[in-house]
């Protein structure tokens, strides 16, 4: 039922209609901005991503075939795009002067998870998903947070569902080290 | 303990065949420490959901905001139309000013300028404007005997240093010179053209 609504809003977009890209922004912006956010770990850096995913899905949709689901396809680029926001930041990171915290500082003023309890339950899991390579962290956040089969995973993200099980295996260890260290 | 870790989380993450999973479903039920380590990692992972609440006004300002960078990108201003175009056609002429330098005859016509200067000047010319400065005549100078009265008399940016004035001053010489001044330019000019016809130079 989904996709069928998603073909007819393309459909419509592809005719003319530019109100249907603003169902697209509406159905899909807030999966977009969490997957993100997840990956990214800040609110900045997600606007960032979630803004870029957006316009690039208005400039290549007239280009979408519907050899997959539309919300597969939003999902591939959210997460080649977080994967380069994340590099984009490790270089950036590489040739800053300034510290740490006064980017944290800077990031969290700007926020938009205003509860505090949720806020510092973000802060912790970000540290802990900081510490795991980015394809590992791409694919356990997309089992434990999104949801996703290994098969769905694998239309977007491309790889094989062994070497997702694999990163899911060392991601998901990964993860409890970390815990039990902080404990 | 580690072995079992990591049999569970190889079960979690299904990466155990259909033979392997119903094994140690089979050890899970017969463990009480399988069993609740199992179960505290399931509540461990589902405890860790990430928040989604948040300031929905994000959310309805972001449509409004793509919509707004969609039409400057359509629309760019002239100046970011042609960015590349005016800093290309700009580098190409500072190239191009490089490589082929615009001719000028600055020098060629400085050179000739100065070379017409020196040959249509003539010596009484140079004489008066050049030399009409020296306060001293020749014969004043021989006349004073001491080399430091002479040393007063010559022009401060002669330095003469250890050697003798007077040495270099041969009276017949400054008296021929000195004599110069008597003839008058109708004479002056009779001995040069006679010189001229003796080829002397």
């Amino acid at each position: 039922m989904e996709q069928e609504n998603d073909f007819d809003v393309v459909k419509r977009f592809l005719n003319g209609d530019e109100t249907a890209f603003n169902l697209i922004v509406r159905k899909y912006q807030k999966k977009i901005y969490w997957h993100a956010r997840q990956m990214v770990g800040n609110h900045l850096d997600a606007d960032e991503v979630t803004q870029e995913v957006l316009i690039v899905i208005y400039k290549k949709l007239r280009t979408f075939n519907f050899g997959s689901s539309l919300y597969t396809w939003i999902y591939r680029i959210v997460s080649t795009r977080s994967l380069n926001q994340i590099r984009k930041r490790q270089i950036k990171k590489f040739f800053s002067i300034d510290d740490d915290e006064s980017q944290i500082e800077i990031i969290d003023e700007k926020d938009i998870v205003e509860d505090i309890s949720n806020r510092e339950r973000l802060a912790r899991l970000n540290k802990i998903l900081e510490k795991i390579p980015a394809k590992q962290r791409q694919v356990f956040i997309f089992r434990n947070f999104e949801q996703l089969s290994y098969d769905e995973i694998s239309k977007i993200t491309g790889k094989s569902v062994g070497g997702l099980k694999a990163n899911y295996f060392h991601a998901l260890k990964k993860v409890l080290e970390l815990t039990n260290e902080k404990e | 303990m580690k072995r079992n870790n990591d049999q569970i989380l190889k079960y979690l993450a299904d990466m155990m065949n259909e033979t392997e999973k119903a094994e140690f479903e089979t050890l899970a039920q017969s463990s009480v420490e399988i069993r609740n380590t199992l179960t505290s990692v399931k509540d461990y992972i589902f405890s860790i959901q990430y928040p989604t609440e948040a300031d929905d006004r994000y959310f309805v300002n972001l449509l409004p905001k793509i919509r707004e960078r969609l039409e400057k990108q359509k629309n760019p201003s002239v100046l970011k139309k042609f960015y590349y175009f005016t800093s290309t056609v700009s580098a190409g002429i500072v190239a191009l000013l490089f490589l082929f330098k615009p001719v000028t005859n600055f020098d060629q016509n400085y050179k000739q300028l100065a070379s017409e200067v020196a040959q249509n000047i003539s010596d009484q010319e140079v004489s008066q404007k050049y030399f009409a400065d020296l306060e001293t005549d020749p014969l004043s100078l021989l006349s004073h005997e001491e080399d430091e009265d002479i040393n007063t008399l010559l022009p401060s940016e002669i330095d003469l240093g250890d050697i003798s004035a007077s040495n270099l001053l041969k009276e017949s010489v400054v008296d021929e010179y000195s004599g110069i001044h008597n003839f008058s330019d109708n004479e002056l000019e009779k001995i040069a053209n006679s010189l001229n016809s003796l080829n002397v130079k």
